[in-house]
């Protein structure tokens, strides 16, 4: 996940996790099981499979499950020691590695909203098993991943929601420092961003309301004043809201979410979606071969009429 | 108290502070002003009477002049116990620094204060974002930016 510009992300990451997570209720309480009974939460063939998805990497060069562990640890900022036991580190991070201003344990924080969003997921009490559940709580509500920067400090959040019908859904959210991305003032401008969309007919959907552009100012100015006449200081920029308001829907590349998400595939197999594309590729391709083919013969049929 | 003979601007300053931070009811000679001038100050005091300074607060007022313009250094101990840039009152202990520069042009004499204003809000729990804001997306540097998305967005609506 880099270089997302929105406040609000899911992206490819959050995608793959949730076709993960969504698959079937045997795979979903397999990763609980999995982290609730010690399993680190960067376990290349544990928790963390989902990472090396083909659809996630080029399937011309994908990264070692060991890099990707390793961007992971940097991510949260820390390691794991000889035991298997998370580490953190003990100093505020940088840009790249954990979070600048923050210290803490974030592989426990991970570890501890996976586990109780899954739950909630599945009707289970905290620890309970699926042969302790009783039938009438059991339930497979779908899970949402979502990723808010920046925040302060590291938190998970799990909120869910029941329908009267019965059904309902869990929300995964993940608020973290900033770390290494920066934001767009004008969320149109986003890369392939859908600006006023207006059918949600699509199965995942992410738009953000705000106005056209959020300017930035500064608005306290030093300067001669009278004795005790004192002007409080603006912390930080000031952003004033300006033009229409628009309703932008950001493309998965910038932490939006694709129209049917993006499913799981084994590593070093391209996603369907990629494939869709690649198809649609060769046939512009083809095509293109055959217009000027069509436009000599026209030209032929011309210069022949005009004989 | 400073090692020089500004002392009259080092107490100037003094009673700014205490009017403009602490709220105190004072003129720039010393003396009470009227109750209907009483200012609203964010930031108590702190009185020891152990400090080098007096019981005002001010651990220290230096100044250094150059004709008109005194610039005069001083850090502040103080308590925040009324609202401030619209944080409420936290009853945290800090020590404000700054410098104010006392420029004097006949009878009128004004302040330009310059304060560690972050220092002051980090001291409060305000937070900080790290996240630079960009109004276009090819103007951030660490993303990547085809024709393809280039082309595409000329062709965007751009209003509601």
């Amino acid at each position: 996940m880099s270089g997302m510009p929105y406040h609000l992300e899911k992206g490819p990451i959050g995608s793959v996790t949730e076709s993960v997570l969504n698959a079937s209720k045997a795979d979903r309480y397999a990763i609980l099981d999995m982290l609730r009974t010690g399993a680190t939460f960067l376990d290349m063939n544990g928790p963390a499979a989902m990472l090396k998805s083909g659809s996630l990497h080029d399937p011309t060069w994908s990264p070692t499950p060991q890099a990707i562990a390793q961007h992971g640890a940097d991510f949260m900022g820390g390691s794991y020691d000889a035991s298997g036991k998370w580490v953190p580190n003990p100093s505020p991070g940088t840009m790249t590695s954990g979070f600048p201003n923050y210290t803490g344990n974030v592989e426990a924080i991970l570890k501890e909203t996976y586990i109780r969003a899954m739950e909630v997921s599945l009707g289970l009490e905290h620890a309970e098993t699926l042969a302790q559940q009783p039938p009438e709580r059991a339930r497979f509500w779908p899970i949402e991943v979502l990723w808010k920067c920046p925040t302060a400090w590291v938190e998970g959040w799990v909120t869910w929601q029941r329908a009267p019908d019965g059904s309902g859904h869990v929300t995964l959210h993940l608020l973290t420092p900033s770390h290494n991305h920066y934001v767009l003032t004008s969320p149109g401008d986003g890369r392939d961003a859908e600006v006023n969309p207006t059918s949600s007919a699509c199965a995942n959907g992410m738009w953000v309301i705000t106005h056209q552009k959020n300017k930035m100012s500064m608005t306290y100015r030093i300067d001669y004043s009278e004795f005790g006449n004192w002007t409080t200081p603006t912390y930080g920029p000031v952003y004033q809201g300006t033009g229409p308001i628009v309703v932008v829907s950001p493309s998965e590349k910038d932490g939006g979410v694709s129209c049917w998400g993006r499913p799981y595939t084994a590593p070093g197999t391209t996603s369907t979606t990629t494939a869709a594309k690649k198809a649609t590729k060769k046939k512009k391709a083809a095509a293109k071969k055959t217009v000027p083919r069509k436009q000599a013969a026209t030209k032929k049929t011309t210069r022949a009429r005009k004989r | 108290m400073a090692d020089n003979d500004h002392t009259s601007i080092e107490e100037l300053v003094r009673r700014d502070i205490q009017r403009g931070l602490a709220g105190q009811n004072i003129r720039p000679d010393g003396k009470r002003a009227s109750s209907d001038e009483q200012p609203q100050g964010s930031f108590t005091p702190i009185s020891r009477s152990n400090q080098a300074g007096g019981d005002d607060g001010i651990l220290y007022a230096n100044a250094i002049t150059g004709g008109a313009f005194t610039a005069v250094e001083w850090a502040f101990q103080c308590q925040h116990t009324a609202p401030f840039a619209g944080v409420p009152p936290t009853y945290r202990e800090l020590t404000i620094y700054g410098v104010t520069i006392v420029r004097q042009r006949g009878e009128k004499t004004t302040f330009r204060r310059y304060v560690d204003w972050s220092g002051v809000m980090s001291e409060l729990g305000v937070t900080a974002s790290f996240r630079p804001a960009y109004e276009r997306i090819n103007e951030i540097p660490n993303i990547r930016i085809t024709d393809v998305t280039r082309v595409s967005r000329r062709n965007r609506p751009t209003s509601a």
